[in-house]
């Protein structure tokens, strides 16, 4: 229980420091990438917390297939759906 | 619809078919479209069996009876372009595709060809010319990087190249 409580304590704090650092890029014109930095600290995905996410894997598999311009990530998606179809039939 | 053609679960095609008569689904199906392709393939190679209650009258149900029709028909004979397409368009566009194998076709109808009109040349070269199915997913990663055209002319031809690659499949080559 410390781990956890540990570490949604740190989520917590990443996410109120990534809320200001986007309101921040907003104002300044910049937008925010996939590795979004806010000073040395890197934000921690949830998943690294330890908390279950295979939904939004899937979700993110899925619309890498429908969304991606990388034909080579498209291919890698489809892939992924293939090997395993049943997570995924209820987005299909 | 492309990934469900695909996967094959047998609670797919009885969503994709209560779709039939939709008014954008009958919009979107007067030249070949994705629901009467997949549930073609369904039907065709994944054991789906056409209901009886169809509503008839829709112009998306004949079509679907004709195309289920239509690629029991199909046979893996290689063929020549000239088959599917004539005129001054593929002359202009005929050093590019013949001679080049399926790989370099798929590379060339893909979406990383600039030319609407050679990536349609692609396809239809593909359409004549598939005979295994080493390619299939390469060829459904096509379709599902299609673009519109006056008359779905490419999505027809990479449709058909993926009927054939999927014949081939179900006779094992």
């Amino acid at each position: 229980m410390p781990n956890l409580k540990g570490g949604l304590a740190l989520f917590a704090l990443s996410s109120m420091l990534l809320v200001g650092a986007v309101a921040g890029e907003r104002a300044s014109g910049r937008t925010a990438g996939p590795n979004l930095k806010v000073g040395a600290l890197m934000l921690p995905a949830p998943a690294a917390l330890g908390n279950p996410q295979s939904d939004s894997r899937q979700t993110g598999t899925y619309d890498v297939l429908l969304r991606s311009k990388s034909l080579s990530e498209q291919r890698e998606a489809l892939r992924k759906i293939i090997d395993d179809p049943q997570k995924y039939i209820p987005r299909i | 619809m492309y990934l469900s053609a695909l996967v094959r679960d047998p609670s797919l095609p009885a969503i994709l078919v209560k779709t039939l008569g939709a008014p954008d689904v009958l919009g979107d199906c007067i030249y070949d479209c994705p629901a009467l392709f997949a549930l073609a393939i369904s039907s065709r190679f994944g054991g789906w069996k056409l209901p009886a209650d169809l509503d008839s009258k829709l112009d998306t149900v004949q079509d679907l009876k004709r195309e289920i029709a239509r690629i029991s028909r199909i046979n893996l004979k290689v063929g020549s372009i000239d088959d599917v397409v004539q005129g001054p368009a593929l002359e202009e566009h005929r050093k590019e595709i013949e001679g080049k194998t399926e790989e370099q076709l798929i590379q060339l109808a893909g979406p990383a060809t600039s030319s609407e009109e050679t990536r349609i040349f692609a396809a239809d070269r593909l359409g004549t010319l598939v005979s295994e199915s080493k390619n299939r997913f390469e060829l459904y990663l096509l379709v599902m990087n299609d673009f519109e055209d006056a008359s779905s002319e490419y999505r027809s031809a990479v449709y058909e190249s993926i009927y054939r690659a999927e014949l081939a499949k179900a006779q094992g080559r």
